[in-house]
Order: C-alpha cells, then structure tokens, then sequence
C-alpha cells in the first residue's frame, strides 16, 4: 500500500514538473482557439468556433484567447486576416521579422501624387479610350453601354473651372444602392486626363490605377464601373480626378456621377 | 504485485490523459511562441520583439503571439486592442455575446457623445458668419487667419493645393460634393479653406474631422455663413505628432432650402507651412 501511494506520488510529482515547464513556455498564461466572434466595421467577419481561411489558403484559429495568471482574456487575432479584413496593406520583412501593418513603404504600388500640373506631359502616349476589363479590388472597368436601372445619383451634372479641376475625388459606394458606377465627364476647356484610382486608406498615401485617360476640348467621355460584392468595407472607395493638362490652361468640366442597380452589359 | 501494476498504471493513464489535455488545450496540434516579431504601423515602429505591450488600461500582455501549426506554418497574431490602441480604431466588447467589434459604428459607453452630421440642420439664421476660434477636433483647432502670416510667394513655399480656386455649379436638387482628404501634417501645418458665394442663395462651410476606424465619434467645426458676393476663410492648425488615421478632414459647403435657384461656389483647398 505504502508503495502504491509512493508510486502515485512519483506520478503526480512528474506531473507538476511537467506542468511547470510547460507553464514556463506560456510564462503562465494559458491560450485557447477560437472562443469569441469578431466584428469589423458592425459586420460580423470571424465567428467562434471556426478556423478561418487566409487568401493564401491556409487555414489558421480565427482568435486566440490568452488568459494571463490573474485569469484576465486578451483576444488576438492573425495579423495578416486583419489586414485583409480591412484592406490594409501588410509589408513583411523576414530579414528583421516585422510586420508593417498598413504600411506606406511598398514599391509595388503607385502613390496618388496630387498634382498642381507642374509640368506639360506628352499627349501621344495617354490612350483617349480606357482598357476594359481591367479590375482593381471589387471594381472591374467596362463598357460605359447597356440599359441601366434603379439609379442614384451621386453628383448632378456638376460645373468645375480651376486649373486643378475635379482633384481626388473620393466617393464610397454602397453595394446594396447598386453595383454599377458611372461617371461622365464632359470638357468644355483646354485637354484634361481623366484618372481613376482605388485607394487603400490603410496604405498611407498608396493607390490602385485604372487608365488614365486623355479627353480633348468639348468631348465627352462616359467611363462604367462593376463591382463585385466585397465584405471588406474599405474596399468599396473609387477616388475620380480630372486634371488640366498644363499648368498655362484651367480645367472647365461637366461631371456627372451615378450608381445603378441593374445594368444589361452589351 | 498486481496492486502495484494497476497503481502504475492508473499513474501513467492519469498522466498521460492529463498530459494529453493541456498539451491540446495549449496548442490543438500547433505551438505558440511569444513576443517573437516586431511590429510597426504606418511604417512607424510601435512594437519590438521581446518586449511586452501595455494596454491603455495597464495590463501588461504578450505583444504577439506566433502560432505554429503542425506542417510548420506560422502566423502572427496580435492582441486586437493593442491594434485598436496605435491605430486609434473604435473597439467595443459585449460581454454577452462575446464579440469583439473594431472600428465599431456605434460606442458602447453612453458617456460618449455621438454627434450626428447634417441631420439637424439648425435654421439659416443660427448659423453665425464667424468661425468659433480655438475649437479642436482630432488633430485639429480652427484658427483666426488675421493671426498667421499668409506666404503668398508659393514658390517659395510649395503648398499642397488640393484645389485652386474652383468654381462649382450644381442645380438646387444636387449638392456639393464633399472633399474627403488625409491632410497628414508632413505636407503642412496648416490647412485654408476659402469659399466665395458668386450665387444668389446664402451658402455655409462645413468642415468635420472623422477618423475612418472610428466613425462613432465624428467631431464637426462649427458651421459658417457665406452670404452672397462673400469670401469665407478658414485656418486650421494641425498637430505635428499625430495618428495618420486621425488626418482625415471632410470639406463641405451646404446651401438654404430654395428651389428658385441653384448654388455657384468658387472652392480653394491648401496645405502649407507657415511661420
């Protein structure tokens, strides 16, 4: 019986020590997987009780619980889904082993520069039609052609005269108002661009670019816009500008800004 | 002799179940490291590895912990409120539902006051034809401009003209789009709004500063008049050390109710450093 007793003892002793070194690589706190739900923006994005799915496919906790010694919960959460949750850019560098979260210095992407037309650029290369098919995020250019529905608008046939005309422009789109987007512009002054970026708010000052393109005096150039349904809010952002070409001319444009519902693409 | 089998036995069992146990509840297959990575906002390093992060409250927590899963994939994870803290995001907790919500539309602490944008419009008559001076918002405080020296030279001092002088005309069922930008103090302390009434119905500036993590606590300037043939300016300073979430300002102009007219404004936006 003693040596029954002596025997449970050295179990139990074994035991400690084990917990005690295993106790040590959590420094005393505990972590459990997936025990809470995750918002962003009000809108449900990790539930509990799930694994969730990174773009590059792996699948990883949703949230990892910490407790520390005092029993207080911390939630984490994988960096990286929350930067695609928010459409944050995310630079890694594996050199330092850190992470950039919403990080500016990312060569890859093109910075909005807000031009006051310091200098005349050369015309022949700027296309006088936008490329088709080209998409940015959930948007997708496409032909500005077809029957179109259930409209709202954004901006009514708007006049701007100034040398930096209609500058950066940003407009948020809600998906449930539609998911076409339009905007006409209409040039009654000297030779204008017309660009149009995605922005990436969490990117510092970084953006997406569609065409930009070259409208002549008194054309009028319709450019459309699809967009997929995104969960990611801060996707849904389109940023318009259009620029006088040179810094001896002022922009003198007619814009119009609508979203639709229903858009029969020809 | 049995006895000391079974004694053994039960030993080994309840240690290995129990084993079992804590090993799976650690790690579900995987392994956790902490405080392995460092970690920056914005480009601006907030975090370094080996270090513990301090929560705005004083709890002292892991800054990150690396999930290791058992193909040897790893992944970085990182406590939500310290994310919500450097970027300055609205995060709320309901204990109830547990459910973590960041950059949550609405605060859960009734104390917060949540001020609605334009949708009280107070009566054209209220709306006073002076800015009130010294207001704050964000990274924000609304200056009198007889106060600092305009640079006219704008060579010298190259400012950021988000616009020069635009002239904006719409009809009265359309309205003036409003101008979201990050006016980040790198491109200038100062920010100068003018607007010119060229039109016939009275028009107001509205300028609000809302942080896009943070929409429940949008703080708008006050409201001023532009009568007709009039010119409005507005300085605002703005703080040198700030969050780049906390630059956003939004730029309107609102008009009376009057459906015999539309509005003709001319808009000039710019960003510069001044003495």
């Amino acid at each position: 019986m003693k040596k029954q007793i002596a025997l449970i003892w050295a179990g139990l002793t074994l035991l400690l020590v084990l917990t005690v070194v295993v106790g040590a690589q959590t420094k005393g706190g505990k972590v459990a997987y997936n025990q809470v739900n995750l918002s962003v923006f009000s809108n449900p994005k990790i539930m509990a009780g799930e694994d969730v799915r990174t773009v590059n496919g792996s699948q990883i906790p949703g949230t990892i619980t910490y407790t520390d010694e005092m029993g207080v919960d911390t939630t984490y959460v994988s960096v990286r889904k929350m930067a695609e949750l928010l459409d944050a850019v995310l630079i890694w560098d594996s050199e330092t082993k850190t992470a950039d979260f919403a990080g500016r210095d990312d060569g890859g992407l093109s910075s909005i520069t807000v031009s006051v037309g310091s200098k005349d650029e050369g015309l022949e290369e700027m296309p006088h039609t936008p490329q088709l098919g080209v998409q940015k995020g959930p948007f997708t250019e496409i032909a500005p052609t077809g029957n179109k529905r259930g409209g709202r608008t954004l901006l009514d046939h708007a006049d701007f005269k100034s040398r930096t005309g209609f500058a950066n422009q940003l407009y948020y789109f809600y998906p449930e108002l539609g998911n076409y987007i339009e905007i006409e512009v209409t040039n009654h002054g000297a030779p204008v661009r017309f660009r149009v970026d995605r922005p990436i708010l969490l990117g510092g000052i970084y953006a997406e670019q569609f065409s930009t393109v070259y409208l002549d005096t008194e054309e009028t150039l319709t450019r459309a816009f699809r967009m997929a349904d995104t969960d990611v809010e801060l996707q849904r952002l389109l940023s318009f500008t259009v620029e006088a070409l040179s810094v001896k001319n002022e922009a003198d444009i007619t814009v119009h800004i609508a979203q639709y519902s229903q858009w029969s693409e020809t | 002799m049995k006895k000391r089998i079974v004694s053994i036995l039960a030993g080994t069992l309840a240690l290995m179940l129990l084993l079992t146990a804590v090993a799976g509840a650690l790690a579900k297959g995987g392994k956790v490291a902490y405080n392995q990575v460092n970690l920056s906002v914005f480009s601006e390093p907030k975090v370094t590895a080996g270090q513990t992060y301090r929560l705005a409250n004083g709890l002292e927590i892991p800054s990150s912990i690396n999930y290791t899963n058992e193909a040897g994939g790893d992944t970085t994870y990182v406590p939500i409120r310290m994310l919500a803290e450097l970027m300055d995001a609205n995060l709320t907790w309901n204990q109830e539902t547990k459910t973590a919500d960041f950059a949550a539309l609405q605060s859960v602490t009734p104390s917060d006051v949540i001020i609605s944008v334009g949708t009280d419009d107070p009566p054209a008559d209220d709306i006073p034809e002076k800015p009130s001076y010294g207001q704050r918002a964000g990274a924000f405080e609304e200056i009198d401009p007889s106060t600092v020296s305009m640079q006219e030279d704008e060579e010298q001092h190259v400012p950021m003209n988000y616009m020069r002088n635009t002239r904006v005309q719409y009809s009265y069922d359309s309205s003036f789009p409003v101008y979201t930008m990050n006016v980040h103090p790198i491109h200038g302390d100062y920010i100068i709004y003018t607007v010119t009434n060229n039109g016939q119905k009275r028009q107001y500036t509205t300028v609000l500063h809302q942080n896009p993590l943070d929409a429940a606590r949008a703080e708008p300037f006050s409201k001023v008049l532009v009568k007709p043939g009039e010119t409005l300016v507005r300085v605002f300073r703005v703080d040198k050390d700030v969050n780049s979430m906390d630059c956003y300002l939004a730029f309107g102009v609102g008009e009376d109710f009057d459906r015999t007219c539309g509005s003709d404004v001319t808009v000039s936006l710019k960003q510069c450093f001044m003495e």
